[in-house]
């Protein structure tokens, strides 16, 4: 068997994120360095490369921590480029845990100190970087971040890094950086051809298809930005990377009588932070005990208000002949909204099963998607897999909004510090306003969305506060940065939307006799879409909240919720759901220490922000005065179907939350 | 048993070889991750007394053995494997000093096992054949009984080298891996333990494998 082939994904760092640029200058934000990297590290990609954009302009490298704290976390082989000029910086850059250094500039202006770093730390430490335009049919190396042109042909080029000792060539196509335009596949072969050494193949990758050109013309490894970061055609931002079955089906020369083994066999770990059901009397029906707030439950001989809701939900949307019918009538309006539009209707996606099951429902009645991700930097390895591979087979297009990574967690650590419970606020109100602002600039008049009474059940009243002023006022006492790229909503902007745009939300999941165990099958059937070990563990913040913070700060879980929806709507039995609800939740050591790290805590500091004293949503300014005063303008745009009822119960009847719940 | 005797017997830490070639960023993270105690350090007194010893190290055969030399820890390690007293785990480099001599350099190995080290040479006929040998191999397991387990036949390990060890007792090879022709992945001899792959970067199964070699095999 020949060498296997490597493809690298190849992340550009810049002011402490990640960037793509193209042809070297203009820049995408890509998304938080430390979840992208985890993300990679989870996928086990066969190495990454790093290059430091700053560190490049400036000719040095001055973040030697922050390059330490990316590496430490990183199990893979690593390789950092920019801004190395000196003996000095290769040795740091490898003390701080990376494997290999692209050498570019300094080939031409320190070949002595290359030399010496060859000698301490072997060849295979020292990519020689080949930026290079091509001239006249010639290749002609470029130096100084592709701006200053080489007098040394390529043959003098070569002859020069073997002099030094370097262990691999990394050559990028200046031109096609970026572009998506396809390899140079002919210069790959003539440097491969030339060389004994391996060679990395970069610039312009326009496909996975391109990737083989590349490694057939005799590349040793292909690196790549931009499709191993976004989706093709929409140039949105989705992390993904071939599986192993799809590597070895790519490269078959290479993989014949090749047996696939993974090692990994479950993400989550098993926990012991399990709780059992309390004391309290419980609903006879479903999971929910008395101590919910309004759960109306006196002696436990008749079922819960939840229970109740749901009864008359499945009056309102009967599964059968009327909500076939139903469904039917939406899908033409859609259509008929659609027509003249690029896009019918708006539909957020995570990756978790409610929305990736949606996509495939819609798209199947022949609606045009526009698929939105409200990316909070927080995403695990599944929900980017899953996003990417249902899209990509169902061929809808992908708007990413990517947040920007510090001031997320800026706001997070707000929330955090103000002791409030509503800790996921910021990620809810955010795929909101990220549907809403797509929905205005495509001029779409339905957003569809992927709940379900019948899965996910009736959320408690008070157990969860969320609108923008919330958010603002959290940020503005704790924060030490302003509201900036977070797509909040403010008030009048929430009045514009519910009221007066004209854009409809519906979840159509409510006419259709939505099973979840069957739709995980025909998803993972269909799309290799993988389950991800719970509702909501799709984010590694969302998981973090639901497995650590919700139930060991405050003593709630949301899976007596959805437990309880499962049981009423027969997808479970009540006895099971207890079981699974006794059990101990998985919980990841790993998570909350990968929580802990990113936001920047100490143990210490971590413990006190999980023992400070508990606080509500009504010790802040919010929007809810206001909402109870226009309460009659609500109880209108509820009966036109503008706000969900349960918006209207919660947020405009007055001391609907003040509940003791602790 | 009695209660005194668990006082003497005590766990005498892991102890990473810090002789100044490469990089044990990585190594240390791993280690830290899996909330395993160990020092790391050059100190002849702190060698003398590990249970287990770690040389890592990627860089030159002979910039190695000068390093071991001067730090006056070549006699040292020699003379633990052959007290056995203790456990010698070598990765890449590691492995390669382990032998007698190097085709890399002048300088003679640790000699502690018989064999020696050679290049990777490959004729014009196998242009794809590059040298180093750099990526993810997988390997696979010899016939040859080991305190290793065989859950990691066909895994892929990632190797960065220029070099091979050439064992004189082939019964010591408990994987194998292939570039061009075979060549020993790990070898393990009495207290002694070697892989030519880098299990600190080898993702999940690096990890399990290395915990093997440091006698800690995670559980489960």
């Amino acid at each position: 068997m020949k060498v296997e082939p490597r493809l690298i994904p190849l992340l550009l760092l810049k002011n402490g994120s990640f960037v793509k640029t193209i042809q070297f200058s203009t820049d995408n934000y890509v998304g938080d360095p430390l979840n992208v990297i985890s993300i990679f590290n989870d996928f086990e990609v066969d190495e990454v490369m790093l290059i430091d954009l700053d560190n490049s302009r400036k000719g040095k490298i001055e973040n030697f921590d922050y390059l330490e704290r990316i590496a430490s976390d990183f199990q893979l082989p690593l390789t950092y480029g920019g801004g190395i000029n000196s003996l000095e910086d290769i040795t740091n850059v490898i003390r701080s845990g990376f494997e290999k250094v692209v050498v570019n500039s300094a080939i031409f202006t320190q070949a002595d100190s290359i030399k010496t770093a060859v000698d301490k730390f072997g060849g295979q430490a020292l990519i020689a970087g080949l930026d290079y335009r091509e001239i006249n049919g010639n290749i002609v190396p470029y130096y100084n971040g592709g701006k200053e042109q080489t007098n040394l042909s390529l043959e003098n080029w070569c002859k020069r890094i073997k002099e030094i000792g370097f262990g691999e060539v990394l050559m990028t196509n200046i031109d096609r950086e970026g572009t998506r335009t396809g390899l140079d596949v002919m210069n790959i072969k003539k440097l491969s051809e030339m060389l004994s050494l391996p060679v990395i193949a970069h610039g312009g990758a326009s496909s996975r298809d391109d990737l083989v050109h590349a490694i057939n013309q005799g590349a040793s490894a292909v690196a790549a930005g931009t499709i191993f970061l976004m989706q093709r055609g929409s140039e949105s931002i989705i992390i993904n990377y071939p599986s192993r079955e799809e590597v070895t089906k790519m490269f078959p020369d290479f993989y014949r009588d090749y047996e696939i083994r993974s090692f990994r066999s479950q993400v989550m770990q098993e926990g012991s932070t399990g709780k059992v059901i309390s004391n309290e009397v419980m609903c006879p029906r479903c999971l929910i005990t008395s101590e919910i707030p309004n759960s109306k439950i006196s002696d436990g001989t008749k079922q819960c208000f939840y229970c109740d809701v749901h009864d008359k939900l499945e009056q309102k949307y009967p599964l059968g002949e009327k909500s076939d019918l139903a469904f039917a009538k939406y899908i033409a309006k859609v259509k008929k909204d659609g027509v003249g539009k690029k896009y019918d209707c708006i539909l957020g996606v995570s990756g978790g099963t409610d929305s990736s099951f949606l996509a495939h429902v819609m798209s199947k009645h022949g609606l045009r998607i526009l698929a939105v991700h409200f990316d909070n930097t927080w995403n695990s390895p599944i929900a980017t897999s899953n996003i990417y591979a249902v899209l990509n087979k169902l061929g809808i297009d992908l708007e990413t909004y990517v947040v920007n990574n510090e001031e997320y967690d800026d706001i997070y650590r707000s929330f955090l510090y103000s002791g409030v419970r509503d800790i996921e606020t910021p990620t809810d109100i955010g795929f909101m306003g990220t549907l809403y602002r797509y929905a205005e600039k495509y001029g779409i008049k339905h957003i569809v969305e992927g709940h379900s009474f019948r899965t996910e059940g009736i959320s408690p009243l008070g157990w969860l506060y969320m609108d923008g002023k919330y958010i603002e006022v959290i940020q503005k006492e704790f924060g030490t940065m302003p509201l900036r790229s977070f797509p909040n909503i403010n008030f009048w902007e929430f009045i514009k939307w519910m009221a007066f745009s004209g854009i409809q939300r519906t979840r159509p999941l409510y006419w259709l006799d939505y099973q979840k165990e069957e739709a995980k099958v025909i998803l993972s059937n269909e799309y290799g879409w993988k389950w991800y070990g719970g509702h909501h563990l799709e984010n590694r913040f969302t998981a973090f909240f639901h497995t650590c913070f919700f139930p060991q700060r405050f003593g709630l879980d949301f899976r007596q919720i959805e437990l309880s929806a499962l049981v009423r709507s027969g997808q479970l039995s009540k006895g099971r759901a207890i079981d699974m609800f006794v059990t101990s939740r998985s919980v990841d050591l790993n998570l909350i220490s990968f929580v802990r790290k990113r936001l920047g805590f100490s143990q210490e500091e971590f413990e006190g922000i999980m023992n400070l004293p508990k606080r509500n949503f009504y010790d802040y300014k919010t929007y809810k005065k206001r909402f109870e005063k226009l309460k009659p303008l609500f109880w209108i745009l509820m009966k036109l179907n503008r706000v969900p009822e349960s918006f209207y119960i919660k947020y405009c009847k007055r001391d609907s939350f003040r509940f003791k719940t602790f | 048993m009695e209660k005194g005797e668990e006082v003497t017997k005590e766990v005498r830490p892991i102890c990473v070889l810090d002789y100044g070639v490469g990089n044990l960023g990585s190594l240390k993270a791993l280690l830290d991750r899996e909330r395993i105690t160990y020092v790391v350090t050059s100190s002849r007194e702190d060698v003398i007394e590990a249970q287990t010893i770690l040389l890592s190290g990627v860089g030159s055969f002979d910039s190695g053995m000068k390093n071991l030399e001067s730090l006056g820890l070549t006699e040292i390690l020699r003379g633990k494997v052959s007290l056995q007293s203790g456990k010698l785990v070598g990765l890449c480099l590691g492995m390669q000093l382990l032998f007698e001599t190097s085709e890399e350099g002048e300088l003679p190995g640790l000699g502690i096992v018989p064999g020696e080290v050679k290049h990777f040479r490959f004729g014009v006929s196998q242009p794809w054949l590059k040298t180093p040998h750099m990526g993810w191999s997988q390997i696979k397991k010899t016939s040859y009984s080991s305190g290793i387990s065989d859950q990691y036949d066909k895994h892929r390990f990632y190797f960065v080298h220029s070099y091979y060890a050439a064992p004189s007792d082939d019964s010591i090879v408990k994987y194998r891996a292939f570039h061009g022709h075979e060549f020993p992945a790990v070898i393990e001899s009495g207290n002694v333990i070697a892989s030519q792959f880098h299990p600190e970067k080898s993702s999940l199964q690096g990890r399990s494998m290395l915990l093997e070699m440091l006698g800690r095999a995670h559980e489960g």
